[in-house]
C-alpha cells in the first residue's frame, strides 16, 4: 500500500525548500553589484528584479512553513530535486529579462545547463551580452558544480542531519570530514584557493596573449569558474576557439583535470598523503581510459586526415577529448565539424569519454570512474572464479583511500547506476531520431547533455524543436543528481495521487 | 593555518598538478606518434 504524504511532509519540504530559494536570491545580489559597477544599469535592474522574486517566495515559504523538525529521507531528496528545478526557474529570470534568449524554455534551458555544468547553450549573440550577465553564466556553473544544496549548507544550515540527507541527494555520496557542514566548507576552501590561482595563471596568460589587464582577469575568472567546475561556458560565442592561444588551452587542460578529482581524493593529498594519487582507483582508472580512448579518437582522426601535424592532433583532437571526458565541453571546433572533420570512429571514442566521466564527488557528470573500476573489479572477479578451482577462494580488492574488499553490493549498486546512464543517453537518442535527427548526432548531443558535457555536434540551437529542450533539460537535471532524488520526487508525485 | 598545513596544500597541488601534466604528456606522446605515422 502506497502511503499519501501529509501536511507536515509539504511543510518540512517547503521550509528548506524556502532556504535554498533565499540563498539563490542572495546569490543574485553578486551581478547586480557588478552591473552597477560597471555601468550595466538595465542588467543590474534584471537582477534585482529576479533577486526580489526570489527572495520574496523564499521568505513565504520559510514564514509559512515553518517548522523545527529535521528533514527525513525522503524529504531531503525532493528538497534536493525540487531545489535544482526552481534553481533553474528563477535563474533563468534574469536571463530571459536581458533579451538575449529566445523564449523563456530557452533561458530555463541556459539556467539548468549553467547549474547542472552542462554547457550546451541557446544564448543569441553571446558576444554583446551585458558583463554580468555573462558573469551570471558563470557563476551558476561556480554553484551548481559545488552543489546548489552545499552552498546553501555551508552559509544558512548549522549542523542538522537533514543537512547530510540533502547532500546525500545531491549526488555526492562521499562525506570528506565527519561533519558535512565541514565538508561543504572544505569543498569550497578547494574552489576558492584554485580560484585565485587559476583566474592569476589565466589572467597573466591572457595579457601575454595582448588582452588588456581588466579583460584577461574578467575572462580568467570566468573560463576558471566554467572550466574546474567542468562547466564548458565561456565570455564569447567561439568558445575557447576565440582566443586562439595554445597556452590557454593548456592550462584550461589542466584546470578541467583538476576538476573531475575526486574532493576526497583533494582532501586526503592536500593533508599530506600524496601517494594517494598514484593508488587510488580513480585516477588510475582514469589514466587507463584517457590513454587507451584517445588512441581510438587517434585511429579515427587519422582516418580522415584533417589533422597531420601533432601539435594540430593535440589542439584539436586531444582537446575536445580531454574536454568531454572531464564532462567540461570546452572546444577549439565549431560544432558542426564534429560532423565534417571527424570520422565515425573518432566520436564513437569521444561519445564513450563523454559517457565515463570523472571521479565520483567532483563536479564531473556520467558513470564516474569510481563506478567504471568497480564494475571492471567485478568482472575481474568473476573471470578468476571460472579459471580457479571450486575451493578456491576468490578475494578482489580495490584501493580507494584505504584498501577495500569488493563487495556484491558495490557491484551491484555501480552496475544500477550505470545501467541507469546507458538508458537515459538512449531515451535522449531516440527523442533525437524520433524528431528526425541522424542516429549518431542524436547519441552525441544526448550523452552530451546527460553526462553534462556540454560539446555539441550541432543540433543544440535556438531553432531546435521544445519537445528536444524538454527532453535535454531533463537529462541534464537527472543525470547531475544520479537519479536517486530525481526517482523520489516522481515517487513522492506518484504517492500523492495514488496514496491512501 | 600552520605552516605545515600550508606546505601540505603547496605540495598537493603541485601534485595533482603534475598528475594533469602527465596526462597531456600521454596525449601529446600519442599525438606525435600518430602524425609520425608509426
Amino acid at each position: 500500500m502506497i502511503l499519501r504524504p501529509r501536511v507536515e511532509d509539504a511543510r518540512t519540504i517547503g521550509y528548506y525548500l524556502g532556504k535554498v530559494i533565499v540563498g539563490l536570491g542572495t546569490v543574485m545580489l553578486l551581478p547586480m553589484v557588478l552591473g552597477i559597477a560597471c555601468n550595466e544599469f538595465n542588467p543590474a535592474l534584471d537582477f534585482c528584479i529576479g533577486a526580489q522574486i526570489s527572495l520574496i517566495i523564499g521568505i513565504l515559504l520559510i514564514k509559512l512553513c515553518d517548522t523545527d523538525k529535521d528533514l527525513s529521507w525522503m524529504q531531503g531528496m525532493i528538497v534536493v530535486s525540487l531545489s535544482w528545478l526552481v534553481a533553474m526557474v528563477l535563474g533563468a529570470i534574469p536571463m530571459f529579462l536581458s533579451g538575449h534568449w529566445h523564449s523563456f524554455l530557452d533561458a530555463c534551458f541556459d539556467s539548468m545547463s549553467g547549474f547542472a555544468t552542462t554547457g550546451l547553450t541557446l544564448v543569441q549573440d553571446l558576444d554583446h551580452l551585458a558583463l554580468s550577465h555573462n558573469f551570471w553564466r558563470h557563476l551558476i556553473m561556480f554553484v551548481g558544480g559545488q552543489g546548489i544544496v552545499i552552498v546553501i549548507l555551508s552559509l544558512l544550515v548549522k549542523g542538522t542531519s537533514g543537512a547530510f540527507k540533502m547532500y546525500i541527494g545531491e549526488a555526492r555520496d562521499e562525506k570528506i570530514l565527519p561533519n558535512v557542514v565541514n565538508t561543504s566548507r572544505f569543498i569550497w576552501l578547494v574552489s576558492i584557493v584554485y580560484f585565485i590561482l587559476g583566474t592569476l595563471v589565466l589572467g597573466v596568460v591572457g595579457i601575454t596573449e595582448g588582452m588588456s589587464k581588466g579583460s584577461a582577469f574578467f575572462h580568467g575568472a570566468c573560463i576558471f569558474m566554467a572550466a574546474f567546475d567542468t562547466g564548458g561556458f565561456t565570455p564569447q560565442s567561439q568558445n575557447i576557439l576565440y582566443y586562439h592561444s595554445a597556452a590557454i588551452e593548456m592550462v584550461t587542460i589542466v584546470i578541467m583535470i583538476l576538476g573531475a578529482i575526486n574532493f576526497r581524493l583533494h582532501y586526503h593529498i592536500w593533508m599530506g598523503n600524496r601517494r594517494e594519487i598514484a593508488k587510488n582507483i580513480e585516477t588510475v582508472a582514469f589514466f587507463f581510459s584517457v590513454s587507451l580512448l584517445f588512441v581510438l579518437v587517434a585511429v579515427g582522426l587519422n582516418q580522415m586526415q584533417v589533422y597531420p601535424y601533432a601539435s594540430m592532433l593535440f589542439r584539436k583532437g586531444f582537446y575536445q577529448f580531454i574536454s568531454g571526458h572531464t564532462g567540461t565541453g570546452y572546444g577549439t571546433l565549431y560544432a558542426p565539424q564534429f560532423i565534417s572533420d571527424w570520422s565515425q570512429l573518432a566520436l564513437v571514442g569521444l561519445i564513450i569519454a563523454m559517457a565515463l566521466g570523472g571521479a565520483v564527488c567532483s563536479t564531473t557528470g556520467a558513470i564516474k570512474m569510481l563506478r567504471v573500476g568497480v564494475v571492471m573489479k567485478a568482472l575481474f572477479q568473476d573471470i578468476k572464479r571460472v579459471i580457479l578451482p571450486d575451493k578456491s577462494i576468490v578475494i578482489q580488492k580495490f584501493h580507494h583511500i584505504r584498501d577495500v574488499f569488493l563487495e556484491d553490493h558495490q557491484a551491484r549498486t555501480a552496475l544500477i547506476i550505470t545501467l541507469a546512464y546507458l538508458a537515459l543517453y538512449g531515451v535522449g537518442s531516440l527523442v533525437g531520431m524520433l524528431l528526425g535527427y541522424p542516429f549518431l548526432s542524436s547519441l552525441f548531443e544526448s550523452t552530451s547533455a546527460a553526462a553534462n558535457v556540454g560539446l555539441s555536434c550541432g543540433i543544440t540551437q535556438p531553432a531546435m524543436p521544445a519537445a528536444l529542450k524538454i527532453t535535454y533539460i531533463f537529462q541534464m537535471w537527472a543525470g547531475r543528481l544520479e537519479f536517486i532524488s530525481v526517482f523520489t520526487l516522481i515517487g513522492f508525485f506518484v504517492a500523492a495521487i495514488r496514496g491512501k | 593555518m600552520k605552516t605545515s598545513t600550508l606546505r601540505n596544500i603547496a605540495l598537493g597541488i603541485a601534485v595533482e598538478c603534475a598528475y594533469a601534466l602527465l596526462i597531456i604528456l600521454v596525449g601529446f606522446i600519442t599525438c606525435l606518434l600518430f602524425s609520425l605515422k608509426i
